[in-house]
């Protein structure tokens, strides 16, 4: 599987770290190879988001998934990131008045808008993780895996022949 | 700490492993003896499917919301799946370790076809249709099993009814030592924190020859040409694990564990011929020999309950309202499932001998009930009897089982045989629950315990 960068903005750290945290969960799931940077983290040694997408960007070049949450918050900056990761994915996490940390310019375009103030997060997960598959960044999980009529019936049989069933 | 290997043998039997052929089977016993051993409760029903997976989540069966392979998937009458790994909805072990980036290796562990993606590799088991289906999780580690195999990697025997049983046998052997050398390939080749294989050999085996030498069976003949053959395949085995357990470091920690054990079969019992009899079902046709009761058989119009068979009974209601053509009035529903129990438990053997026979309400058994179980899950005769679907018989009781040979039952306890180098354990019962695995596997890693989990861990405090 080829390396990203998802970026996870929004006026709220907090939130944009927690959402961050549960997709980098369900990617781990599925055996994805995938780092998260946050404020935590590398932001105890780099500063600027300039600085983060950096090291994202040679964490997407060597085929890694990498999910930042460090803030973001100019217009400007976020489309110099996007310029030079190139496989960048931006999800956009709305929260509420109250929740807002940092003072936030809205994106233009982001691949995906989660309305943390309507939705659970677990929502917001599932919509950034389906967005990432209808993308082709990752292969998806809902496969067609029922069994056809012909590997059923020879279930079936291997079944009653073991006196399964 | 070091890794943590779990060798699961399905239907392998505490009577066999701990008592009768304990010295037989140094490895085994000896994993006991330095570590601990117990007796390992399973689900109900006590099935491969839903077992191994309420071994690898700590849920049950109603949780899961499957209860044995062929479920319901609506209340038509012929509208059923086959509960694979798409079923699977609730955490595994792998899917916990995969999070916190441990990596696993999981080796014919049944209900994970089709292969689901993980940190790490899977094999799946004899659920996958044929070796052409994408059994495994990376696809291209199939080949490096059939190179690994002598050419042939086998994921069960082929053709278990068969009448030849020296062929049967060889066939079982064959499979078992396949499997074990795919195995230690794919364990040596990598570094896995956690490794999990299951044999499907000893069940196989126990099906098809419990007869020969168990010296209580209706059908044993002393001196006959397989009176050997069960033990000798566990000696073998015990072997190939010892084998396995060379590759082991110092500090790795390894689990035998089986799903459930086994016990001799006394017959079958035709449920839907016993049914007939009791005016509970009626069929629109009687067949003039014994065949397979398909639903499309079935006068609903007259009918009230059917059964299928199994090595245990599912029952199902045809109830107003809930079913097309529902018999039974909804307030009824209550009333007549308790009078309907105590005609089943009370159903005699051949001679009117009382059997034993045990009757569940999946909502008195299980957490939660998801999706539709059968309205009542029986063991006949405590699991001495198996349940036949065939209508046709001319009998209740049948000595010859209706899908071909078959001598053995499941019985509901299972083994437990473990050593941890670096963690105590807790005080083992002689009989713990099969929902234990699961905690004891994650604590081992450090990973919390999820709360819903139902079993708990048997490890000790970390030695500081």
């Amino acid at each position: 599987m080829r390396g990203f960068t998802l970026w996870v903005i929004g006026p709220s750290v907090s939130n944009n770290e927690s959402l961050a945290r549960a997709v980098e969960g369900d990617l781990l799931e599925r055996g994805v190879r995938v780092e998260r940077l946050d404020a935590g983290s590398i932001g105890s040694f780099v500063e600027s988001s300039q600085g983060v997408a950096f090291v994202a960007n040679l964490l997407t070049r060597n085929d890694v998934v990498c999910i930042c949450s460090t803030p973001a918050p100019k217009s400007a900056e976020r489309q110099a990131n996007r310029k030079l990761i190139g496989r960048y994915v931006e999800a956009y996490a709305k929260s509420s008045e109250a929740e807002g940390e940092i003072s936030f310019e809205e994106p233009d375009k982001p691949e995906v808008v989660c309305d943390l103030i309507q939705e659970s997060e677990e929502e917001s997960m599932t919509q950034i993780l389906k967005t990432l598959e209808i993308l082709g960044f990752i292969p998806p999980s809902d496969f067609d895996d029922e069994y056809s009529d012909e590997d059923e019936d020879k279930i079936r049989q291997r079944l009653q022949d073991l006196g399964y069933i | 700490m070091g890794r943590l290997l779990v060798i699961g043998l399905d239907c392998a039997t505490p009577q066999l492993v701990f008592d009768r052929w304990k010295d037989l089977l140094p490895n085994l016993t000896g994993i006991g003896e330095r570590g601990a051993r117990a007796r390992l409760f399973s689900t109900i029903p006590p099935i491969t499917v839903p077992a191994w997976t309420a071994m690898m989540t700590s849920k049950d069966p109603g949780t899961l919301g499957f209860y044995g392979f062929r479920n319901r998937k609506s209340y038509a009458y012929e509208d059923l799946y086959y509960a694979n790994a798409r079923y699977v909805k609730e955490k595994t072990v792998w899917n916990y370790l995969s999070r916190n980036r441990m990596k696993s290796l999981i080796f014919g562990v049944p209900q994970t076809y089709p292969p689901k993606p993980l940190n790490g590799a899977m094999v799946s088991s004899f659920l996958a249709p044929a070796k052409d289906a994408g059994y495994t999780y990376p696809p291209d580690i199939a080949a490096k099993l059939d190179e690994a195999a002598d050419g042939d990697y086998m994921i069960d025997v082929r053709d278990f009814r068969t009448d030849d049983k020296d062929w049967l046998l060889e066939s079982i052997y064959e499979m078992t030592e396949k499997r074990f050398k795919a195995f230690k390939r794919l364990y040596g080749e990598e570094e896995y924190d956690f490794a999990m294989m299951v044999e499907m050999g000893i069940d196989r085996i126990h099906h098809g020859f419990w007869r020969y030498f168990d010296e209580e069976h209706r059908l044993y003949e002393p001196g006959n040409k397989y009176e050997y053959a069960i033990r000798d395949y566990y000696v073998q085995l015990d072997q190939w694990i010892g084998d396995l357990l060379q590759i082991l470091r110092e500090d790795d920690a390894v689990m035998v564990v089986s799903d459930h054990g086994a016990k001799g079969m006394h017959g079958a019992i035709c449920i839907n011929e016993w049914l007939q009899e009791k005016g509970y079902l009626t069929l629109k046709e009687q067949p003039k020999e014994p065949t397979r009761l398909k639903t499309e058989m079935i006068d609903f119009e007259k009918t009230r309950v059917w059964g299928e068979g199994g090595y245990y009974a599912r029952i199902f209601f045809n109830v107003e309202g809930r079913e097309p053509k529902g018999q039974i009035p909804k307030e009824e529903y209550d009333s007549f499932r308790d009078a309907f129990i105590q005609e089943l438990e009370a159903m005699p053997d051949e001679n009117g001998n009382q059997i034993g026979t045990r009757v569940f309400k999946p909502e008195d058994v299980y957490r939660s009930v998801k999706n539709i179980p059968p309205d009542l899950i029986a063991y006949l005769g405590n699991l001495d009897w198996r349940s036949a679907g065939s209508v046709g018989t001319g009998t209740i009781h049948l000595f010859e089982n209706d899908t071909g040979p078959d001598d053995a039952n499941h019985a509901e306890e299972g083994i437990l045989i473990m050593e941890f180098k670096d963690r105590p354990l807790k005080e083992i019962q002689e009989v713990q629950s099969i929902y234990d695995v699961a905690p004891t596997i994650l604590d081992y890693f450090g990973v919390q315990v999820p709360e819903d989990m139902i079993g708990i861990s048997m490890l000790g405090e970390e030695k500081s």
